[in-house]
């Protein structure tokens, strides 16, 4: 029997198998843990409870409490179900062999979704580490930054594994631990039997692991791979880093000198090769361009580089024929680059830990001789070894000597123009992102561009629309054509992704956020897949509007290409970069989401919710309280299905707009009709109190710009907004309904809990409404008497202790998140 | 009967008269066309500027004297006079000196209000498309960029005022404008100098109404905005005492309490004084004892070592007890290196907040380090003994100068040994008033929620 482990909690001693179900040979970890992060008055209130490297179900209670809320709608259902060789199963008709109803199938579909787009961060991940173990002895210490306190650790990867992690070796631990979940959900997807909501909350465990995979990317790419990191710097002036200055677009690219473009998620190939730049002294002499997460991560480790899209539109980008060596790395989505780079007569190097294509492997040939054989005609090799595929691509780059690049010409496309079919509109019915394709073919014929520079903004090259043409135009051929004749102005200034949000800094601006002054934290997350001017556009309105706004992955480098005319300025150039109003943060590339929505972080010193193994109060107390929001414009890859998960789960509502949002097949949406969703329990009596329908929505679809900025004002009202901020939001709402729809919201009335939050402007309007159209009791400006939503007549008093919660008491969802004294005694 | 700024301009041309809608249902008629709203706060460029009132180039001899007037003939609700041109009227790039002010009447206001109504008015004014505003009220900084010089007029901006001030205090009866334009046709600047001498009198007096003393007042007020995330802190304001959030003072409690009463302000009548020196009241234990869970039975207001008030976590300061020195140690967020305690401030944030009373610490808002009672029950800056020298410069003027270079800053040591040495060295008054035969006497701190011994 060993001895019990006692850790000091302040003046508490507590025993930490009362806080870890199981904690054999971790016993000083949670030591550590408890002694330096558990706060005392929060422990003798609520107790403390650690999920050490936990399953799915370990935290699946706080999963089922919001998926109750916001249960899963399925769109476009498979019927058949063919996973198993006892199958096919026609689930139309009832149950499976297995048990497995339709709707269960859904979410078998959506967790195996989820971890697809979770693997590919986790391979990404694995790479990293095992190169970096290659390096770098596994006890060299790690950390997301020396000088600014993220609460001393990487929250994305301690929140879920309650692991402080300190070195190489830790990294590798919950690295491992991850891949384990990851083989456990994935098994479930094709195995599992249980109910839909059973699989969703997997989904959402599948977005928790995902975000510690990113973690430990993050954390390596700042510690082991010399990216820049906020957490470096000291808070002076951190508003300015880092500075506006790095130039991105085809326009700076210096034209004259050999270019090499690395594609996907593996920036190592790019990083041995700036390495290498370095040594031999030829930074001056090539350029470095990244499409996709690498391009994001290059320009935190080289000021050279230069980001040109995000991953989704480099076939577009290689057709271009303006690299010479075009660096090949698997991506968030699967494409076929090396038909591109040989159709643009590009060199280029696949450096998948797996084949493409009928390619031989060449990581064991000497260096020479592969550079022999590319110089020579060969149009592409695979390598899988980073240094030597970084060395090949700067040795054939300085070799080989190519043309112009090949574009159609003025004459040839304008030839295809006339030559389209009159009447016909196929190109711009298939085009999934509705671009009007047919108008420009037309006005093309009559040799205007200007349609085709319109639709070449918004292509992300899936073909669609060539496929379509009955008269066989070259569509993707004139849409290069059209970039190209834009691309001598494609320069655009940003600034380069700054790795994590510190707690210190985030704080500063925590009153402003809790009272409204700053309406909503919100996180735009895009990967190209809709045109770019709309993400701008939804950045920009946000940052007027008051907003602090994160970026991370490539919708950093779209809406940086923003330019405001009369301010003769680029986004990144017009606001700062902290954690404040109108400011807008780039976290970086993919990995960098695991930064991007810090509220959470928030909780940690105002609340005391330590931020290791302790899900559940983080996800309860931000879905009641949180005025964050993302917003996922044009992501289609399955990687920001399971990202979606994860921040859900944090409590964040995650709108999902334009296009991709059709692709999704699965939201997680509310009915704020239901009243019997609508309640939460007091923090003072445990009771059950019926509250407002807001926060209505967790996973939701939205099809233009203009209804993803209401969603967004719908989604930061919340439960435990306090009077000033539920005043603003709901300001906010009216200001967007009445702008973009010139009417009110309809269910405005459902948010009121006291005049004293209706915003000035409106006040008097909605007053005499909830009058006239509602039965309140008012005078002028004030009510006296509200109507419950069950038809009772009340006073304010009295209304304010049965519909939503009194200001400033706490409140939760969750049974195990009351006060100790209430939680065995509460009714259900 | 004329009001006193028309008496002090009784030297310049009459001006206009507006009359502004006082009907409820019509207070925001005709603003359709101004963008109202967060969205539309505004910098003025000089090359966007249609007109700029005060700022720099006058060395902002600009004002807005807010105040509650309490003759009601002198208050003509919904009067706007205007003496020197309109927005419209000017040439573009136009500077000029100026004033404005806001009268209010109301049968049931009181001073209380006026510092509740003129923040109110000063934030909506940030929301008005193309009007930019900076500086404090006797120093005003105003552009009004061009895109809006055919649209906006001073009547309008008076409207927008009249219509927020009467929304959210429906206890004003009435409301009047007077706007001065110190254009070259009235006279200019120089013509501007006896309402310029009357506005700085009157600042003087309006300001000084808010700065009474906690003995003053029978009642305090409690905010428990922040339990919903520390579920046992209730903060307690006083005239001296402000909340660390900052967020609100005094008589915006005050205000709050009475316009909002399901609102998360409530009274506290102080009741008996059990301990002048360290802010100890009756009333004050018995209602933080019912708003914290009944685990909180005592707080000292101006003390951070004995029964110090409790703390939610976004405190932008904190003091801290040093027992090698018996002494006061003060940190703030921005101060990223290491105290003498040996943990930095994010470390110390995150274990004294929550709610919990931790003798010895004290969540602070700097602007609170200016309040005479500044940890008075610990005795205030005698007790000092460590600080960040940022800090220490950037509230330089409210630290008593015979203190100011006793007190130790990281530049000189953050290890509370050598600390004690400095100390020591530099003749701080704790040596003489804390410190016995030149040693400290720790203080042995009871834990976390447990009471001091009896003496």
């Amino acid at each position: 029997m060993k001895e019990k482990r006692i850790a000091h909690v302040g003046s508490l001693e507590v025993d930490i198998s009362e806080v870890v179900r199981d904690p054999r040979g971790h016993e000083d970890e949670i030591v550590e843990i408890m002694e330096n992060d558990f706060v005392e008055g929060r422990h003798s209130n609520f107790g403390g409870w650690i999920t050490l490297l936990p399953d799915a179900a370990d935290i699946a209670e706080l999963d089922y409490a919001l998926l109750s809320r916001y249960p899963p709608l399925y769109t476009d259902p498979e019927g058949v179900c063919t996973d198993c060789g006892l199958g096919p199963c026609n689930l139309e008709d009832g149950q499976g062999k297995c048990g497995l109803d339709m709707e269960a199938l859904q979410g078998r579909l959506s967790l195996r979704k989820a971890c697809r787009g979770c693997m590919t961060q986790m391979v990404a991940s694995r790479q990293l580490l095992d190169y970096a173990l290659k390096r770098w002895p596994e006890a060299t210490p790690v950390s997301m930054g020396e000088i600014l306190s993220i609460s001393d650790h990487a929250p994305a990867i301690s929140v879920l594994s309650g692991i402080h992690v300190k070195t190489i070796k830790d990294l590798n631990r919950v690295l491992t631990y991850g891949e384990g979940q990851l083989a456990k959900l994935f098994q479930a997807s094709y195995s599992g039997t249980g109910t839909a909501v059973n699989f969703e909350s997997m989904v959402l465990h599948a977005g928790s692991v995902l975000l510690l995979a990113m973690g430990v990317a993050e954390m390596l790419k700042i510690s082991c791979y010399g990216f820049i990191s906020a957490a470096n710097q000291q808070l002076d002036g951190i508003e300015q880093f880092p500075p506006a200055t790095l130039s991105c677009g085809w326009a700076s690219i210096e034209s004259g000198k050999p270019v090499v473009a690395f594609v996907g998620d593996d920036f190592l190939p790019a990083w041995c090769a700036v390495d290498q730049m370095k040594q031999d002294a030829l930074t001056e002499k090539i350029e470095i361009c990244g499409l996709g997460a690498t391009g994001d991560d290059i320009v935190r480790f080289y000021d050279r580089g230069r980001i040109i899209g995000p991953a989704v539109r480099a076939p577009k980008a290689i057709r271009n024929g303006l690299f010479d060596v075009v660096v090949i790395s698997p991506g968030c989505v699967p494409l076929d680059l090396l038909s591109e780079a040989e159709r643009a007569e590009s060199k280029a190097i696949w450096v998948g830990h797996n084949g493409s294509g009928d390619l031989p492997d060449s990581t064991d040939q000497p260096i020479d001789r592969i550079v022999d054989r590319l110089a020579g005609g060969e149009k592409a090799v695979w390598i899988r070894d980073p240094e030597k595929a970084g060395k090949v691509a700067l040795q054939v780059a300085l070799r080989v000597k190519r043309g112009a690049p090949r574009i159609i010409s003025d004459a040839d496309a304008m030839k295809q123009a006339k030559g389209h079919k009159h009447d016909c509109d196929l190109c711009t019915m298939v085009c999934p992102v509705g671009l009007p394709v047919s108008r420009a073919v037309r006005q093309l014929s009559g040799g205007d561009w200007t349609g085709f520079f319109e639709v070449e903004k918004g292509c992300n090259f899936c073909g669609k629309c060539e496929q379509a043409c009955p008269s066989q135009v070259h569509l993707r051929d004139i849409i290069v054509a059209a970039e190209r004749k834009g691309a001598g102005n494609d320069k655009f200034v940003m600034r380069p992704g700054r790795g994590p949000i510190s707690i210190t800094e985030l704080l500063q601006s925590a009153f402003a956020v809790g009272w409204g002054s700053i309406p909503a934290m919100v996180t735009i997350f895009g990967c190209g897949d809709a045109h770019r001017d709309e993400i701008a556009w939804i950045a920009s309105e946000l940052l007027n509007g008051g907003c602090m706004v994160f970026v991370a992955g490539c919708a950093g480098a779209e809406v940086a290409r923003s330019f405001n005319q009369a301010k003769k300025k680029h986004l990144f150039q017009q606001y700062n970069a902290t954690c404040a109003s109108r400011n807008i943060v780039n976290c970086g590339s993919c990995s960098a989401i695991c930064h991007a929505v810090p509220m959470y972080l928030m909780l940690r010193p105002s609340g005391g919710i330590p931020l290791f193994g302790n899900l559940p109060p983080l996800g309860d107390s931000i879905s009641l309280g949180g005025a964050q929001t993302i917003i996922l414009w044009g992501a289609l890859p399955d990687r920001m299905y399971a990202a979606a998960a994860a921040w859900a789960r944090l409590g964040s509502t995650i709108i999902v707009g334009p296009a991709s949002s059709l692709g999704w097949k699965r939201y997680l949406v509310g009915n704020r009709y239901d009243r019997s969703k609508w309640w939460v329990r007091h923090g003072e009596t445990g009771k059950r109190r019926e509250v407002e329908p807001v926060k209505e929505h967790m996973v939701v679809p939205v099809e233009t710009k203009e209804e993803a900025l209401t969603m967004l004002a719908r989604s930061v009202l919340n439960v435990r907004d306090y009077r000033e901020s539920r005043l603003t939001h709901l300001e906010v709402l009216i200001d967007y309904c009445e702008r973009f729809y010139q009417q009110l919201p309809e269910d405005w009335w459902l948010a009121v809990r006291s005049d004293f939050e209706l915003p000035p402007r409106y006040r008097r309007h909605m007053v005499s409404l909830l009058e006239s159209e509602h039965g309140w009791e008012t005078e002028g400006v004030k009510v006296n008497k509200a109507r419950h939503r069950d038809g009772r007549m009340m006073t304010m008093s009295e209304f304010a202790a049965n519909y939503g919660m009194e200001q400033g008491i706490y409140c939760t969802r969750l049974r195990s998140l009351l006060p100790l004294r209430l939680r065995d005694t509460a009714e259900d | 009967m004329a009001v006193p700024e028309e008496e002090a301009a009784a030297r310049l041309p009459p001006g206009r008269v507006f009359q502004l809608p006082t009907d409820l249902e019509h207070l925001w008629d005709g603003l359709d066309d101004i963008g109202l709203g967060l969205r539309w706060l505004s910098e003025v460029k000089r090359a966007d500027m249609h007109l700029e009132l005060g700022g720099p180039k006058w060395d902002y001899k600009m004002f807005s004297i807010f105040y509650i007037e309490e003759d009601p003939g002198k208050v003509k609700d919904g009067e706007v006079r205007l003496i020197g041109p309109d927005i419209p009227e000017v040439a573009p790039g136009t500077s000029l000196p100026g004033g404005f002010t806001i009268r209010i009447y109301g049968e049931e206001l009181t001073p209380g209000h006026q510092g509740y109504v003129s923040r109110q008015i000063g934030t909506a004014l940030q929301g008005l498309e193309g009007f930019m505003l900076f500086g404090t009220p006797d120093s005003l900084w105003i552009r009004i960029n061009k895109d809006v010089a055919n649209k906006l007029t001073f009547a309008k901006i008076s409207q927008f005022c009249y219509a927020t001030a009467k929304t959210l205090v429906p206890q004003i009866d009435a409301v009047a404008f007077f706007w001065a334009v110190g254009a070259p046709e009235i006279g200019g600047v120089e013509a501007l100098a006896p309402l310029f001498a009357w506005a700085k009198e009157k600042y003087k007096i309006v300001s000084a109404k808010e700065l009474y003393d906690d003995e003053d007042v029978d009642t305090f007020y409690g905010c428990t905005i922040c339990k919903s995330l520390a579920p046992n802190h209730a903060c307690v304001l006083t005239p001296s005492a402000l909340p660390y959030c900052g967020i609100i003072g005094y008589d915006s409690a005050k205000v709050t309490a009475e316009l909002d009463p399901e609102g998360y302000v409530f009274t506290i009548p102080k009741g008996e004084c059990l301990d002048h020196e360290a802010g100890h009241y009756r009333g004050v234990d018995e209602a933080v004892y019912e708003k914290s869970n009944h685990l909180v039975k005592r707080v000292s207001i101006y003390s951070s070592v004995k029964y110090p008030t409790t703390n939610c976590g976004c405190f932008e300061a904190a003091s801290f007890y040093i027992p090698e020195v018996d002494g006061i140690g003060l940190a703030m967020r921005r101060y990223t290196r290491m105290t003498p305690l040996g943990i930095k401030f994010s470390s110390l944030a995150g274990m004294i907040s929550g709610g919990a009373q931790n003798h010895g610490f004290k969540g602070l808002s700097i602007a609170g380090m200016a309040s005479k009672n500044f940890l008075r029950g610990d005795g205030g800056w005698n007790r000092i003994v460590w600080m960040p020298s940022d800090l220490k410069r950037d509230i330089a003027d409210v630290i008593p100068e015979e203190v100011y270079d006793k007190i130790v800053t990281e530049e000189e040591t953050v290890d509370a040994l050598e600390l004690k040495e400095l100390l020591r060295k530099k003749g701080h008054p704790i040596v003489k008033m804390f410190w016995k035969n030149s040693e400290p006497q720790p203080l042995k701190l009871p834990l976390a929620g447990e009471d001091w011994p009896e003496q």
